[in-house]
């Protein structure tokens, strides 16, 4: 047996016919067993009646389903391999979207590290050398004018502005933004070596630097390494050149201030390499900073000296891809005003001829 | 019993979705042919304009084909139609900026009441205080009593859905509804003395 309360609650599933048959049995029941809760059902179902009357009152309709139908395409869906897979790329939007941004990026990412293998780092690094060495290419313009020049060019030998100072804006990027690296080795032993060029002594002559391992020119093949000495305490210690597969080797040195020197740095073997680049290196923590470079294989820094603020160097220049010493000439090279980290301008003068 | 009722019709239009997606245009007119009418007096219902209900139950029907490939079928597909015809006809009441407030005279002269009781004056009476009553309520509660009414006879759960509501929400303002005509009517007679 059901209560009013519960016959009333359920009275609108019970008009509804949505409640089970077991339940509509009990609320029947009920219902005939209790004459109130008759009454009510009989005003809710002619309330229900009503509602259901107004809301779905004869609204004059006319159908719309031929204009529906005409408007939609028939062949949108189907069973043909073309509905079925324009259905597929509908249903899969996302996906295939998705899909096809990770596949282009996954091509240009393949694309860029085609380039890299190709090209190797020296494409990347030379445009980013472009833009770090501006300055350094508005020297190598400002000289480029001199006769000398114009017969350095790799190719065709005829010389060209432009080519000359982007071919030397590459190279002076090489040597900037891979700079040579030291190690630099305490040595327990106070010995003189016996084959090196001889010690040169810092202004303040605390310090004196040569390069070992070479003979008093440093023109023999090898890769040598740099001697240090304190006069004051008898302290020596050596930089080695950490080898970066370049075989590159310092050449020479000579003292800027109390504790840096310039020093030349190229080819550690053949015999057409006489200088190199000019770099300024600390004698006691082995730091280099980047000074100058010719830009040209044809061409390399052979001397540099301090000349009250500037550096004077000498360049070595072959006039042609023989690289003899019967073809090339020697030209100076003035840095009027030298600052560390600063870029430098270079005015080159042809001193004489071989 | 609800649930019963709902599963049968959620297999049914399964089913026909199923075959309008492999390219049957029969399963898509059957659908048509079901539900245009609920969803035409839907739309009226909300529009209050027979030309832009006409437009918009068109409107409902194709965006429902070309979408049919979105149709979520963990949902009652009576349900998405609404749903669909719901925002439709928001969409044009917001583009036009305008409702037409139903009246006694519209609904009189779209209505022709059941025979069976129709001398009874007495019930045309409580139909004509229903119409006023209706005309006072909100959008949401017209849209409530509408779907609980109309000839799918929906759960509460599915008006829910439609509506973007929690299913004891629209239980609550449904039986609001329906109280506070009750209480309406029998202020009605009082004041007749009836």
């Amino acid at each position: 047996m059901i209560s009013c309360d519960m016959f009333r609650k359920k009275t609108e599933d019970y008009i509804r016919h949505e409640v089970t048959n077991d339940m509509e049995e009990a609320l029947h029941s009920h219902m005939e067993s209790c004459p109130r809760c008759k009454e009510y059902f009989e005003e809710e179902e002619k309330l229900h009646k009503a509602f259901k009357e107004v809301i779905n009152n004869n609204i004059e309709f006319k159908s719309l389903r031929c204009d529906i139908l005409n408007s939609v395409d028939k062949n949108r869906y189907g069973k043909n391999p073309k509905a079925r897979l324009h259905l597929n790329i509908l249903r899969h939007k996302k996906l295939y979207s998705g899909l096809s941004v990770a596949c282009l990026l996954f091509m240009l990412i393949s694309i860029k590290g085609g380039f890299n293998g190709f090209k190797g780092s020296d494409f990347y690094n030379g445009v980013v050398a472009l833009k770090e060495s501006s300055s350094k290419s508005t020297s190598q313009k400002s000289i480029a004018n001199t006769p000398t020049d114009s017969a350095l060019n790799e190719g065709d030998q005829k010389s060209d502005l432009k080519d000359n100072s982007t071919d030397a804006s590459n190279k002076q990027t090489d040597n900037a933004q891979i700079l040579p690296q030291f190690k630099k080795e305490i040595l327990l032993e106070i010995k003189n070596p016996s084959f090196n060029m001889p010690w040169k002594t810092s202004p303040n002559q605390l310090l004196s630097a040569s390069i070992l391992d070479k003979g008093e020119e440093a023109q023999e093949e090898g890769i040598a390494k740099i001697g240090v000495r304190n006069n004051k305490t008898g302290e020596m210690w050596q930089f080695s050149v950490i080898a970066d597969g370049k075989q590159f080797s310092p050449k020479s040195l000579e003292w800027w201030d109390d504790d840096s020197v310039l020093l030349i740095y190229g080819y550690g073997y053949g015999t057409i390499t006489r200088g190199g680049d000019l770099y300024l290196m600390n004698m006691n923590t082995g730091k280099i900073s980047f000074i100058y470079s010719t830009g040209s294989k044809f061409s390399e820094v052979t001397k540099a000296n301090r000349a009250n603020n500037g550096i004077e160097m000498l360049i070595n220049v072959y006039d042609d891809d023989s690289m003899s010493t019967e073809k090339s000439h020697v030209e100076s090279g003035i840095i009027k005003e030298y600052k560390e980290g600063q870029e430098v301008v270079v005015e080159r003068k042809m001193i004489k001829g071989n | 019993m609800e649930d019963i009722k709902g599963l049968i019709k959620i297999k049914d239009d399964l089913e026909l979705v199923e075959e309008i997606l492999k390219g049957n245009m029969d399963a898509f007119n059957i659908i048509v042919n079901k539900y245009e009418l609920s969803i035409f007096k839907f739309v009226y219902n909300m529009v209050r304009n027979r030309e832009a209900a006409e437009d918009i139950t068109q409107e409902v029907f194709i965006t429902i084909y070309n979408k049919l490939y979105l149709y979520n079928k963990i949902y009652k597909f009576s349900n998405w139609i609404f749903q669909v015809a719901r925002n439709k006809s928001i969409d044009y009441i917001r583009k036009y900026k305008r409702v037409y407030e139903s009246s006694i005279e519209e609904y009189a002269n779209l209505s022709s009441y059941n025979n069976e009781i129709e001398d009874s004056a007495m019930y045309e009476e409580l139909i004509s205080t229903i119409v006023k009553y209706i005309n006072t309520l909100s959008q949401e509660d017209k849209q409530i009593l509408y779907l609980r009414y109309n000839n799918e006879e929906m759960t509460f759960r599915d008006i829910s859905e439609v509506l973007n509501l929690t299913e004891s929400t629209v239980k609550r303002r449904y039986y609001k509804i329906r109280e506070n005509f009750k209480t309406n009517q029998n202020n009605t007679e009082r004041r007749c003395g009836v």
